[in-house]
């Protein structure tokens, strides 16, 4: 083995302790634990963002929308019809994928600003039409949803979520990036970087569209599901635009077309507040907001190009 | 409904849309020259408006010198923002563009909420009084100043875009921007006036709207999106459009929310979505050509 | 009066244009012969600033136009008739021609837009029509008249015949013999050897950003390599 990959592997098995063993460390404040429960699921809906925005090319202001409707559909089941919390979960994805679809259409006929106004539209129809109904809380939202269940383990603790979610992000981040290593990730980004050659290429332009807005939507909706049973409690508004846009903003800062930059991205945006504290909340949005401006004037791969100027300054 | 009650929803409806005309007349100049569609238009006018807030009741300035430094202010942020941001990404993909306009937009929020808090204010209207009988017509004196200063601003907005070189040579940028600078126009400065004229009605449109609401951080985003409707409505390549756009959604708005109450605020959403699925090019627009 | 020295530069991180050097005198008509990338259109827009030069220099009288924009090489007396027309479609002719004396006074740009119609009967005729109703033939006229607008003293056209039907492409030459005589010099880049060999009074042949051939335009119509590459019967 050679001295970098020894090192690589070294620090790459470091960060993984690390990781398992945060729980450990804040074992006297579980809330720290809840928050980076809480920026792993938002990792998890924007890593369906960035599939979609930083691989595929499409604008999306409306992303939001699918996690509620992943969300609102597996809390409505389990708590209405009594359905088996891990089919709900599966009935959230799936029915996000179908609004995904639904959604995905005028990306056919639309692109660029188009394509955002569009999706702004539709995502903050949803959230319109989730107040006006009965079965889903309506304006008063849902609450007492149950808490997360797998099988007949009730996951309570912060910590305990906090092992499945880091699993459950693993597991999605793999599936996209073979997603993008296999022929249809291949069209996917040939269709983003010039639509018309890949078409001239044989590339089924259309599907391979519709594809990325599902499967980006399936992700988003478990990101939703796995939400309504961890928060248990939802509203229609906090899925408007403008949670959207913050999670646009944190593929942003994490860094568009990278796979890690979505739980860049997530963490810092949630756990910023939490470090500089109450009193001076609304800072780390001025924070935010330069950020963004920074990334994409200065940085265009975000927080993950500097992930990589420091492996590569420390040779790893 | 009856012919009086449709008169007045209609008229101050128009009012209405005279703000979200406005806001989309500014967005559409930026978009047409500079080709940067602008998230933080709204945002702009907001912090704007907070700083004419206190203008008005720590420093006591008169309200008509507000608006001027209102309207200055937004050029100032307007020349800042090309000069500073735009022009050195210009180059990047649209999606770039709109990422940066969004964290602006997510900047001016922040300091918004940082410096004043984020506890809304009420806003003084800039002119009181009882409201004004037109035949059947009720219609605050605060409306009737929006709806002038829309047409006003139309006006000045019209002679800039027709009757000047520079904003001939804007529109020339928009139609074709290397002809434009093969001929030496001077691309560079256009961009910086058009980003100040654009941002200076961002700051005009938040002041006249916001006695209706109440000042806080978050109070430009609905409009903003009502903005985007106009555009698109009026098909995002002409401010005529963005102007008529923003007239008829707030005429709409206004009978639907009177007759249909539900579906209030899904029916403008709808709208865009039909709109840009069956006439993407708008009422007003050309298919796949920028121009005013 | 105009003199490209040992210039370098390009796009991104191609060099197009290898140390080329060009001069043109007062009065002189100059073609710039060679193949589809060769460098005819980066040399033009180099001199214009629109390209940064990235070594060597471009002189114009007595003036350096190294890292001057477009708008200043203009009002230098340089004006650019750019490839494929670019008429602004919706801008009407009078304001496409008062747009290329951006910067002039108003009461100049009158006098020149006055000639200008005298010159070209055809676009006074069409002053309020929009630039994108033009015919083709009339859509060149109009861009060599905003060509001449800010009375340039020298004159870059980029393929000014080109997409045109032959006849049109009589009445563009014709034009440009016409301008000769009065006083501006007109760097010429063209497909069109023949004919460029015939209005003009030296010529130089590209080849892969490279200057090939110089001389007069007679020596270069009898050279044998011009003959074969641009004057033959198959092109």
């Amino acid at each position: 083995m050679t001295p970098s990959r020894l090192r690589r592997l070294m620090v790459n098995s470091s960060i993984a302790a690390l990781v398992l063993l945060l729980p450990l460390v804040f074992r006297t404040r579980p809330s720290i634990i809840g928050y980076l429960n809480i920026a792993m699921l938002y990792a998890i809906a924007t890593q369906g963002l960035n599939l979609l925005m930083g691989f595929g090319g499409l604008v999306s202001l409306g992303h939001a929308a699918f996690m509620a409707i992943g969300g609102y559909t597996a809390a409505v089941l389990v708590m209405t019809y009594n359905v088996n919390m891990f089919l709900a979960i599966v009935a959230g994805v799936a029915t996000a994928g179908v609004f995904g679809l639904v959604i995905g259409f005028p990306s056919l006929r639309l692109s660029g600003f188009y394509l955002a106004v569009a999706t702004m539209a539709l995502g903050s129809s949803v959230a319109d039409v989730i107040k006006r109904l009965e079965i889903t809380g309506g304006d008063y939202g849902l609450i007492n949803i149950p808490s997360l269940r797998l099988g007949g383990w009730e996951l309570a603790s912060e910590a305990s979520r906090y092992y499945v979610f880091a699993g459950i992000v693993v597991v999605v981040f793999l599936a996209v990036r073979n997603f993008l290593r296999s022929r249809s990730g291949r069209a996917v980004r040939a269709v983003r970087d010039s639509e018309m050659t890949a078409a001239a290429m044989g590339v089924n332009v259309a599907a391979y569209k519709l594809v990325t807005f599902v499967f980006a939507a399936c992700i988003a909706g478990l990101s939703g599901a796995l939400y309504a049973f961890t928060i248990s409690y939802l509203h229609p508004m906090n899925f408007g635009l403008v949670f959207s846009i913050e999670l646009l903003s944190m593929s942003i800062i994490g860094g568009l077309g990278t796979i890690i930059g979505p739980i860049l991205g997530a963490v810092f945006w949630v756990m910023l507040p939490i470090v500089i504290g109450g009193r001076m909340e609304y800072l780390s949005t001025v924070i935010f907001g330069l950020s963004i401006i920074g990334s994409v004037m200065f940085l265009p791969k975000g927080l993950s190009e500097l992930v990589t100027r420091i492996q590569t300054r420390l040779k790893l | 409904m009856s012919v009086d009650i449709f008169l007045n929803l209609t008229i101050r409806g128009l009012t209405t849309g005279a703000v979200y005309a406005l806001v989309g007349m500014g967005i559409v100049l930026i978009l047409q020259t500079t080709n940067v569609m602008n998230f933080a238009q709204g945002d702009s006018g907001m912090f704007i408006t907070y700083l004419a807030f206190f203008m008005i009741t720590t420093a006591k300035v008169p309200y008509s010198l507000v608006l001027i430094l209102a309207i200055l202010a937004g050029a100032v942020i307007g020349l800042i923002v090309e000069r500073f941001m735009m022009r050195s990404v210009r180059s990047r993909s649209h999606l770039s563009l709109i990422m940066l306009t969004l964290g602006l937009s997510l900047l001016f929020q922040g300091l918004a909420a940082f410096l004043f808090k984020t506890e809304p204010r009420l806003f003084p209207p800039l002119v009181s009084g009882d409201p004004i009988k037109i035949g059947p017509v009720v219609l605050g004196r605060q409306d009737i100043v929006v709806l002038l200063a829309a047409i006003v601003t139309f006006g000045i907005l019209y002679l800039f875009l027709y009757r000047t070189k520079q904003g001939a040579a804007a529109r020339s940028i928009s139609q074709d921007e290397y002809a434009a600078r093969v001929l030496g126009i001077p691309t560079p400065s256009i961009y910086m006036l058009v980003w100040a004229i654009g941002s200076a009605m961002a700051g005009l449109a938040a002041l006249l709207i916001v006695p209706r609401f109440s000042l806080e951080p978050s109070f430009m985003g609905l409009i903003q999106v009502k903005a985007f409707t106009a555009i698109v409505l009026g098909g995002m390549g002409s401010v005529f459009g963005a102007a008529v756009g923003g007239l008829i959604i707030g005429v709409v708005e206004n009978l639907v929310a009177y007759q249909f109450p539900a579906i209030k605020d899904s029916f403008m959403l709808i709208v865009i979505v039909i709109v840009l699925l069956v006439m993407p090019q708008g009422l007003f627009g050309k298919r796949s050509q920028r121009r005013f | 009066m105009l003199r490209v020295d040992q210039v370098v530069s390009g796009y991104g991180p191609i060099d197009v244009l290898n140390h080329v050097s060009i001069s043109l005198e007062q009065g002189e008509i100059v073609a710039v012969l060679g193949a589809n990338g060769a460098g005819k259109t980066t040399l033009l827009r180099t001199i214009t600033g629109l390209i940064r030069v990235r070594k060597g220099s471009v002189t114009f009288g007595d003036k350096v136009l190294n890292g001057l924009s477009p708008a200043e090489v203009v009002k230098c007396g340089i004006s650019h008739v750019p490839e494929g027309r670019h008429i602004f479609p919706d801008l009407t002719v009078e304001e496409n021609l008062l747009l290329a004396a951006y910067s002039m006074p108003r009461s100049q740009q009158k006098n020149r837009l006055d000639a200008l119609y005298a010159m070209f009967s055809i676009l006074a005729e069409r002053r309020r029509q929009a630039g994108g109703t033009l015919s083709g033939g009339e859509q060149q006229m109009l861009a060599l008249a905003r060509g001449l607008m800010p009375n340039p003293r020298l004159m870059l056209l980029d393929e000014p015949s080109l997409g045109l039907a032959p006849k049109i492409i009589g009445t563009v030459f014709d034009t440009l013999a016409r301008l000769r005589e009065s006083g501006v010099s007109i760097l010429l880049v063209e497909q069109n050897a023949k004919r460029s060999l015939e209005l003009a009074d030296r010529a130089y042949v590209l080849v892969t950003g490279q200057v090939a051939l110089e001389g007069t335009a007679r020596d270069l119509t009898g050279n044998e390599m011009v003959k074969q590459l641009y004057l033959g019967g198959t092109r």
